[in-house]
C-alpha cells in the first residue's frame, strides 16, 4: 500500500483515492485539486531516492492531514487537496514549493538545493473529469518545467 | 482498414529514430517522432497516434517511466518497446505496465513490420469489440422504449436528428412515461455522450437550496455556506444536464437559468465573477407549461427558449400496443435480476394489462411486472386487478399527494371523472375527502386535543391516531 522508499501511498492506491474523490465531489458537490509534483532533479539515481524521501516528508508537512499523498512514478508525486479549489491550490503548491527551494538537503559532500516543479488542476473548475484532471495537470507540470522550472503552474 | 494511420517513434539516438521512421513509412503509415519522453507525451496528446515505438533508455525520462505516464493519460494507445540492452527485467516490467510488444535491438526490418501488423490487429479487434458492446448496451436499454409502436419510433428519429446538435430540447409526457430515458438516449446519441450526464429534479430541493445546487455558491454567501460549492452546471461543463420537473422550478431561478441558456453564464450565489459553461440542456416536466406561462407561473421567454424542440412523450394508454414488448422486457430484467423463472404471463392477466388504462404509464407497468417475479405469482396482481380495477389508479394518485381528481369538495357536488373510475371508488374517495375534512376541523377546534376530537367523533383514541395517519395530518396544517 505504501511505497517503499517515500512512505507515500502506491499508484495504484493513489488512483483508487483519486477515483474516488472525483465521485465524491461530483456526489457532494465540493472542489478539490490534483497536483503533480516532480524535483528538477539532474543527480544521479544514488542519492535521488534519499531526497525523494525528505521531499516527501516536507509535501507531508505543508498539506493538511486529510490531503491524500500519492508517488506515481519513479521521480514525481500526485497530491488530491480535497476542498480546495483554485485560488487556494495556488497558494498551497506555492508553499511547498519555497519550502523545498529553501530547505537544505544533507548530502555526503554537504548541503545542497533542490527545487520542483508544480502543475496542478481544480475540479471542476478545469476539469470534471478523472482523464481530463489527469491530463490538464500534466500539461501544467510540462509547462512549468519548460519555463525553467521552480514554478507553480494552473491552468488560467 | 485505414493504412494511412500515424506512428509515433520515440528515440534519443537521431540516426536511430530517421532509420525505423524511413522502414514505418515504407509500410505505408504516416510518421512523427520524439527525442524525449516529454515531447512523446506532448506529441500523444496533440496527435492522438495509433501506435507508439518507443526506446527504453533514453536520458531523463526514461522509456519505462513514459510508459507510466502514457497509459495514464490514453490507456488505449499501444506502445511497442524497442529494447537494445538485453535488458530482460525492464523488458518484463513494460510489459506488465501494458506495452503490447517489444522488439530487440538490432532488429530486421521483417520484424519490425510483423510486430506493428499484429499489434494494430489486436487494437482494432478490441475496438470493435468495445464499440459492439457499447452498441448493444444501448440497444437494451433505448431499443425496448422505441422501437415498438409508431409514436415511439417518431420520438426516436427526433432524437436522432437532435441530438448531435447542441439544441436545448424540452421533454412532455405523463409521470412514468419515460421523459428521463428520452433524455438519456438524447445523451448518448450525442457528440458528448462520453461526457457527463447531471440529472438534477427540480421539485424535490426546496426552491432555496436549488438555487445552490444548481450554480454553486461562494464561501459565506450566506449563515451556513462554510465552503465554497461547484453548482451543478459548473459539474456538468461539457456534459447534459437533465432538468426534471422544470415547470415547479421558481420564477426568479428562471431568470437566472434564462441566462445560462442565452449566454453560457452565471454567478455562483453570492459571487461576482461568472463562469462561463459549455453545457447542454434538456429539460422535463409533466405539467401544462402553456397554462402555467399563462397563469404566470412560467416565464414565458424562458418558455420559449426551452421550447426549441420538442418531444412529447405519450402516455401507454395511447401506445398500447407495447405492452406486451414491455411486458417481456421487464419479466427478463426482474426474473434474473431476483434469481426467479418467471417468464410469460397467462393469456388472462395479458388481456387485462391490455384493457387497463396504466395512470402510472410504464413505470406502473413496471412495478406490477417486478411484484409478479418476486411473488412468484401473477395472481396476487389479477386479484387486485379483477376486483378493485382502477381503484389503483386512484390509490397511487392519493398516496403521492396529488390533487385527487374527484373532489367532494365545497360544492358538494362530486364531479365525475374522464377516465373510467367505477363508482365505487368514487364514493370511497368522496367519503374519504369529507372524512379528512371533518376529522381537521374537530382538531382545529379542540386545539388538537385529540382526546376531546375522539369524543366529539364519538370514535376511540386509537381510532382517532389511525386516522390522522392516514390521511397523513398534521399540526401545523
Amino acid at each position: 500500500m505504501f511505497d517503499i522508499h517515500t512512505k507515500v501511498l502506491e499508484r495504484d492506491v493513489f488512483q483508487y483515492f483519486l477515483d474516488l474523490e472525483i465521485k465524491k465531489a461530483m456526489r457532494y458537490q465540493y472542489f478539490f485539486s490534483l497536483l503533480i509534483i516532480e524535483p528538477d532533479l539532474t543527480v544521479d539515481s544514488g542519492i535521488r531516492a534519499e531526497i525523494l524521501k525528505t521531499m516527501a516528508e516536507l509535501i507531508k508537512e505543508e498539506v493538511r492531514t486529510t490531503d491524500v499523498i500519492g508517488r506515481m512514478g519513479k521521480n514525481n508525486f500526485y497530491v488530491i487537496l480535497s476542498h480546495a479549489e483554485t485560488s487556494n491550490t495556488l497558494s498551497v503548491a506555492e508553499r511547498i514549493r519555497s519550502r523545498i527551494e529553501s530547505y537544505s538537503f544533507t548530502r555526503k559532500n554537504g548541503g545542497a538545493k533542490e527545487t520542483i516543479s508544480v502543475g496542478g488542476a481544480c475540479f471542476p473548475t478545469h476539469a470534471n473529469e478523472l482523464g481530463n484532471l489527469v491530463r490538464n495537470a500534466t500539461k501544467m507540470i510540462y509547462e512549468a518545467k519548460n519555463n525553467g522550472g521552480n514554478k507553480v503552474c494552473l491552468p488560467n | 482498414m485505414d493504412k494511412k494511420e500515424l506512428i509515433l517513434i520515440v528515440d534519443d539516438e537521431d540516426e536511430m529514430r530517421s532509420y525505423i521512421e524511413k522502414l514505418v513509412t515504407s509500410f505505408g503509415y504516416q510518421t512523427s517522432s520524439a527525442s524525449n519522453g516529454a515531447e512523446a507525451l506532448e506529441k500523444l496528446n496533440a496527435m492522438n497516434p495509433a501506435l507508439i515505438i518507443m526506446d527504453l533508455m533514453m536520458p531523463e525520462m526514461d522509456g519505462i517511466e513514459v510508459l507510466g505516464r502514457i497509459k495514464e493519460q490514453n490507456g488505449n494507445t499501444p506502445v511497442i518497446i524497442l529494447s537494445g540492452h538485453g535488458d530482460t527485467k525492464n523488458v518484463v516490467r513494460a510489459m506488465k505496465m501494458g506495452a503490447s510488444d517489444f522488439i530487440n535491438k538490432p532488429f530486421e526490418p521483417e520484424v519490425i513490420r510483423h510486430t506493428i501488423n499484429q499489434v494494430m490487429e489486436k487494437k482494432n479487434l478490441i475496438l470493435e469489440v468495445k464499440r459492439l458492446k457499447e452498441e448493444m448496451g444501448k440497444q437494451i436499454s433505448y431499443d425496448i422504449l422505441f422501437s415498438n409502436s409508431k409514436k415511439m419510433t417518431d420520438i426516436k428519429s427526433i432524437i436522432e436528428q437532435v441530438a448531435e446538435t447542441n439544441i436545448t430540447v424540452l421533454v412532455r409526457g405523463e409521470s412514468g412515461t419515460g421523459k428521463e430515458l428520452v433524455a438519456r438516449a438524447i445523451h448518448a446519441a450525442s457528440l458528448r455522450h462520453d461526457k457527463r450526464f447531471v440529472k438534477i429534479s427540480c421539485v424535490a430541493i426546496p426552491e432555496t437550496l436549488l438555487e445552490t445546487e444548481l450554480f454553486g455558491h461562494e464561501k459565506g454567501a450566506f449563515t451556513g455556506a462554510t465552503r465554497k460549492k461547484p453548482g451543478k452546471f459548473e459539474l456538468a461543463n461539457d456534459g447534459t444536464i437533465f432538468l426534471d420537473e422544470i415547470g415547479d422550478m421558481h420564477p426568479s431561478l428562471q431568470a437566472k437559468l434564462l441566462q445560462v441558456l442565452q449566454d453560457g453564464e452565471f454567478a455562483r450565489v453570492g459571487g461576482e465573477k461568472d463562469v462561463k459553461v459549455d453545457v447542454r440542456v434538456i429539460a422535463a416536466t409533466n405539467r401544462d407549461l402553456e397554462i402555467a406561462v399563462r397563469e404566470g407561473g412560467f416565464r414565458e421567454d424562458l418558455f420559449y427558449r426551452l421550447n426549441v424542440v420538442s418531444i412529447v412523450v405519450p402516455p401507454l394508454r395511447e401506445r398500447k400496443e407495447e405492452i406486451p414488448f414491455l411486458v417481456e422486457h421487464f419479466l427478463r430484467k426482474y426474473s434474473q435480476q431476483y434469481n426467479k423463472s418467471f417468464t410469460t404471463l397467462s393469456n388472462e392477466t395479458m388481456t387485462r394489462f391490455m384493457n387497463y388504462d396504466w395512470p402510472g404509464n410504464v413505470r406502473e407497468l413496471e412495478n406490477m411486472i417486478k411484484r409478479v417475479v418476486v411473488l412468484g405469482n401473477e395472481n396476487a396482481v389479477l386479484t387486485r386487478f379483477a376486483f378493485k380495477g382502477a381503484d389503483i389508479q386512484s390509490d397511487i394518485q392519493y398516496n403521492i399527494n396529488e390533487k385527487p381528481k374527484v373532489k367532494a369538495a365545497d360544492s358538494g357536488r362530486v364531479i365525475p371523472p374522464d377516465n373510467g373510475f367505477s363508482l365505487r371508488s368514487i364514493s370511497k374517495k368522496a367519503l374519504a375527502e369529507v372524512e379528512r375534512e371533518t376529522i381537521k376541523d374537530i382538531l382545529l377546534k379542540t386545539r388538537w386535543n385529540r382526546r376531546e376530537a375522539s369524543r366529539l367523533l364519538k370514535v376511540s383514541y386509537k381510532a382517532l391516531l389511525n386516522k390522522i395517519k392516514v390521511y397523513e395530518l398534521d399540526k401545523r396544517l
